[in-house]
């Protein structure tokens, strides 16, 4: 593919009174014509684009799970009055006219005003949440999937709807590694940038300690936290994040040593400007393109990882649901309920590949040699 | 050739019925051995176990220092009279062991009993749960209600073929009380409860214990084994810990340690004209030549692969998916592999939710009470469970003794019932709710605690709990901790813990209920304290006898379910499994109180057909397909 060239080369143009939109609108940021190249060469790959699409509005979608797998009623008029129960507090079934003091069952509510001609109920696609047990008369779960019931993806092995334990599942897993990757990075590139822009003392004290603090068995800490805490999402990514940032250190290390002796980083500092000045405007911004590519790449990773963990048990508290708790059950079940699997392999699948396929994209849209104007 | 379109339809109509008449049918391949024994097999009847014990008077012993009145029993035949001797059997251990030594340092390990076949001096009907004669063929009560006085059957030989006489009882107890054996525990018991051993002659010895009790309390305490004083020479070596770690030491048992291949399989050999088929009730049992284990790690799962493998011979099913998946195992479909079903009463513990009184929500009668409707242990039962484990309602079970019911088997727990339970959450001043749906008091304290459980596939059986208890405005947290749970419990650091203890032949409940025990590293696991409950335990510990200490027992057992202290769960009233169809059982498995009928060597019921193993082999290699069997024995069935 021919990459825009032309654009890089483009001065913007002179005396465009009165000043371009950004300026007017008082914006000092402005995309730079590399990033924008970029940003197009991006979008013009269109299996990382796609993929970078789908993954968004899963994630997106995912969000606002409630409105479309939930047990809850998104709507329910009782009485003349409306109620949104979906991201509401707890309506006890009395509440409703029901005759008990815990959550009203939405789905017997509907049949029930359908017929005292209270009101109306509107339920989500799939009324079910990730937690409770649909047991069917004479029938013991798994149970396949039935439309009828509403249970697209069947059910596991005590009658939780699989959608939306996978569902709720993936959003677990996609914020965590999300959460994980952003502060390991954050963390990674301001240390080993500072690391290659000082060099010295501070750069071998911390090497030394990366080395040891790398060595340190992180299943085992899991397991002992895991025991002496709450095992909580925020607690995970803590773990998670402590023992990952070290690893990211070590590329942005690298390409800072390699830029701090360029000559611009020199004029800077003749310039009398500071290490934070030279480090977020100058270095951070060209080694920017090691980062971003290895970051999709380090989200499947850490879904994996989450993933595996969850899997040999020592992950988040049981009942949240999870992947590898669904990895796991699925394998155990797989002639009595091969649905399970199906599905958990499927969406695991899809979403690591999708995840590769937006990693892949990127690195095609940094690669320096479709840009660069030395040749 | 024209052919008409009716005739036409005929032909394939015939074709096809032609064709689908076997399947219709059902006829099922069989073969001579396999349609012999089977047949046998229907003719069979459950025998009467019962041998109660009645004096002897033509026993005469000169030369003891008082009177005696001999008893002794006379069990009748066992085992079924369809049964083969020869034949390997073959099994597996999860781990190999790590000593042959039955004592001292790493002995207790879970096939401390493959080397520890002894026959016991005398041994109690697991039917009846009347003492029957072993090693011992009388028994007598000294005056002083502390002495018991055996006399010995002078047919009892060590598998190496040494007879067993009085020396082996006076080493036994010399051996116990050695520091040598490293095993302080023995040393206690054979120094503190068992004070005495006096020998008449070759064949009588006395037994004492420290205090007088009860007679079926003092032959349960005064019967110990014998332990071969020639094969160590006639005294405790020194170095036994590290000089026999890896040999097995004779026994008077069917079995004896022929080979080993250290950290594989382990091979016993029937011992050679065994002295105990003397007595009926060891007739047609032990009839296995070899027994071969060999060590599969890896779980159940793995296990599951060698038998269907046909590798070993017997499989557990007890967990009801497993046994609803064995319906789909081609092998028992065909009926190369059968099953056993066999209902008995086992002897049940402390077992559910064990509520810590030291936890602040706990300590709160009402919060306990409403435990017992907030949680829906029968809807786990009837569905995660399969509606086959029984409910259990009480901290006891199965502790009949010397011919007494210890339990009050009576008590009931309530039905779930959120109403209900919310009218004693109410009480304990939890009736306002959270957003969540969860009850909170007016100090907006939550409905809310941990339960503690370690067993990782008890994660959906404690989900359906949690699910169930947001009913009743309860707030259930699953906590998993696989290892060191029982330091958390010792320790008291807990709040509620789903757990069980085995328990002995009655109730011991003075380790869990007395406030003496109401601190860290004792058995109280409630942290509980009760003046009144004192009383009644410290009652129980004096009381010699047992019919008063049943009283007792069940007293106590009245004022835990008063207290609301555990929420029983289940108990798993059957053993059953898939054998390969050449392990042959007797048509009515086992007895009323009896869990090890299927194992070789406490039990023994089973044996080895060598002509079904070759028909059977030959029809699976063929693909033929016998009737699926499946041996049910509902005799001991709760109604």
């Amino acid at each position: 593919m021919k990459a825009p060239l032309g654009l890089f080369r483009k001065r913007p143009p002179a005396g465009d009174a009165p000043g371009r939109a950004d300026d007017r609108a008082g914006f000092r940021i402005r995309v730079d014509p590399l990033t924008k190249a970029r940003i197009k060469r991006f979008t013009q790959i269109k299996r990382g684009y796609w993929s970078f699409i789908a993954i968004a509005s899963l994630l997106a979608l995912s969000l606002v799970a409630e409105l479309f797998v939930n047990s809850r009623a998104l709507v329910v008029s009782y009485e003349g009055k409306l109620y949104f129960p979906t991201y509401a507090r707890v309506f006890l079934g009395e509440e409703f006219g029901l005759d008990y003091k815990y959550e009203t069952d939405y789905r017997v509510l509907k049949d029930v005003l359908k017929e005292n001609g209270k009101g109306w109920v509107i339920l989500p696609p799939v009324p079910w949440n990730a937690y409770e047990q649909d047991f069917i008369e004479g029938e013991y779960p798994p149970n396949p999937p039935s439309v009828e019931r509403r249970h697209f993806l069947g059910t596991d092995i005590i009658g939780r709807d699989v959608l939306a334990r996978l569902l709720y599942g993936f959003r677990t897993a996609i914020l965590f590694s999300l959460l994980y990757v952003g502060a390991t990075f954050l963390i990674g590139t301001v240390i080993g940038a500072l690391m290659g822009y000082w060099g010295g003392p501070f750069d071998m004290v911390f090497q030394r300690l990366i080395e040891i603090w790398e060595r340190i068995p992180f299943l085992y800490v899991v397991m002992i936290l895991g025991a002496i805490f709450k095992p909580n999402f925020l607690l995970f990514v803590g773990i998670f994040v402590i023992f990952g940032w070290s690893g990211r250190t070590w590329s942005v290390r690298a390409m800072t040593y390699r830029e701090r002796e360029r000559d611009y980083i020199l004029a800077a500092r003749a310039m009398g400007a500071s290490t934070l000045r030279i480090i977020g405007v100058h270095i951070v911004p060209n080694v920017l393109v090691v980062i971003l590519t290895s970051l999709p790449f380090a989200v499947s990773g850490a879904i994996s990882s989450l993933t595996a963990l969850d899997y040999l048990g020592f992950g988040l508290r049981a009942p949240t649901p999870s992947w590898g708790e669904l990895l796991s059950m699925g394998i155990a079940q797989y002639e009595a309920a091969p649905w399970i699997l199906a599905s958990i392999v499927t969406a695991m699948t899809f979403v690591l590949v999708t995840i590769a396929f937006v990693g892949e994209g990127l690195r095609d849209a940094f690669d320096p040699r479709k840009h660069t104007v030395y040749r | 050739m024209k052919v008409s379109r009716i005739a036409k339809a005929t032909l394939i109509a015939l074709v096809a019925l032609f064709l689908l008449a076997p399947l219709a049918a059902q006829t099922y391949y069989t073969s001579k051995a396999v349609a012999a024994d089977e047949k046998a097999l229907l003719a069979e009847k459950r025998p009467d176990f019962s041998s109660p014990a009645f004096v002897d008077k033509s026993v005469k012993v000169a030369g003891l220092p008082e009177t005696l009145t001999w008893y002794t029993s006379k069990p009748p035949v066992m085992g079924s009279k369809r049964a083969k001797a020869g034949g390997v059997w073959s099994g597996y251990m999860a781990e190999y062991p790590t000593t042959f030594r039955t004592v001292g340092p790493n002995s207790n390990h879970a096939y401390r009993s493959l080397f520890l076949t002894n026959v016991g001096t005398i041994n109690i009907n697991s039917e009846t749960k009347e003492w029957i004669p072993g090693e011992a063929t009388h028994w007598a009560f000294g005056a002083d209600g502390k002495t018991v006085y055996y006399k010995l059957n002078p047919k009892v030989k060590w598998s190496d073929g040494a007879p067993v006489t009085s020396k082996d009882y006076l080493f036994m107890l010399e051996f116990m009380r050695s520091p040598h054996i490293q095993a302080p525990w023995y040393n206690n018991y054979y120094t503190e409860t068992i004070t005495d051993i006096k020998a008449y002659g070759d064949y009588v010895i006395a037994v004492t214990a420290n205090v007088a009790m009860d007679k079926d309390d003092l032959l349960y305490n005064t019967s110990v084994g014998p332990r071969p004083a020639h094969f160590y020479g006639g005294k405790v070596p020194a170095d036994f810990v590290e000089a026999y770690q890896w040999k097995a030491e004779p026994v008077t048992g069917p079995y004896k340690l022929l080979d080993y291949v250290k950290g594989e399989t382990l091979t016993f050999q029937k011992v050679k004209g065994w002295w105990g088929h003397e007595y009926d009730y060891n007739k047609y049992r032990y009839n296995a030549e070899f027994l071969e284990y060999q060590v599969i790690t890896g779980g159940n799962e793995i296990v599951k692969k060698y038998f269907y493998d046909g590798q070993i011979d017997q499989f557990f099913q007890i967990i009801p998916t497993e046994w609803a998946a064995g319906e789909s195992a081609e092998a028992i479909k065909k009926g190369w592999i059968d099953r056993q079903y066999h209902f008995y009463v086992p002897l049940t513990g402390v077992s559910g939710i064990i509520m810590n009184t030291a936890f602040p929500l706990f300590a709160d009668k009402n919060v306990r009470w409403g435990m017992y409707y907030a949680v829906n242990i029968q809807k786990m039962i009837d569905t995660e469970l399969r509606g086959e484990y029984a409910r259990y309602h009480n901290i006891g079970l199965a502790h009949v003794f010397g011919g007494i019911k210890f339990n009050a088997e009576d008590l009931r727990k309530p039905d779930f019932d959120p109403k209900k339970a919310g009218e004693f959450f109410d009480k304990a001043g939890y009736s306002l709710f959270d957003s969540d749906g969860i009850r909170k008091n007016a100090a907006g304290q939550r409905l809310s605690f941990e339960l503690l459980y370690s067993s990782p596939n008890h994660t959906a059986r404690l989900s359906i709990l949690r699910e169930e208890a947001k009913k009743a405005g309860l707030d259930m947290q699953l906590k998993l901790q696989q290892t060191g749970i029982f330091t958390s419990i010792l320790e008291k650091n807990f709040q509620a813990w789903w757990g069980a203890m085995s328990t002995g032949l009655y109730g011991s409940y003075w380790q869990y209920f007395h406030s003496e025990n109401a601190k860290p590293q004792t058995n109280n696991f409630w942290s509980y304290a009760n003046p009144e409950m004192d009383k009644l335990l410290d009652a129980f510990e004096a009381e010699p006898s047992l019919a008063k200490k049943a009283e007792l027992q069940q007293k106590i057992e009245r004022m835990v379910h008063e207290e609301a202290l555990v929420v029983p769960n289940y108990y798993v009233p059957f053993t059953r499994l898939a054998s390969w169809k050449w392990v042959r059982y007797p048509a009515w498995l086992g007895q009323q109180f009896d869990d090890s009928w299927s194992d070789p060597i406490n039990g023994g019921y089973f044996w080895i057909d060598e002509a079904i193993r070759k028909e059977v082999l030959a029809a699976k290699k063929s693909g033929q397909a016998y009737k699926p069997l499946l041996i049910k024995d509902e005799t001991f069935k709760a109604k």
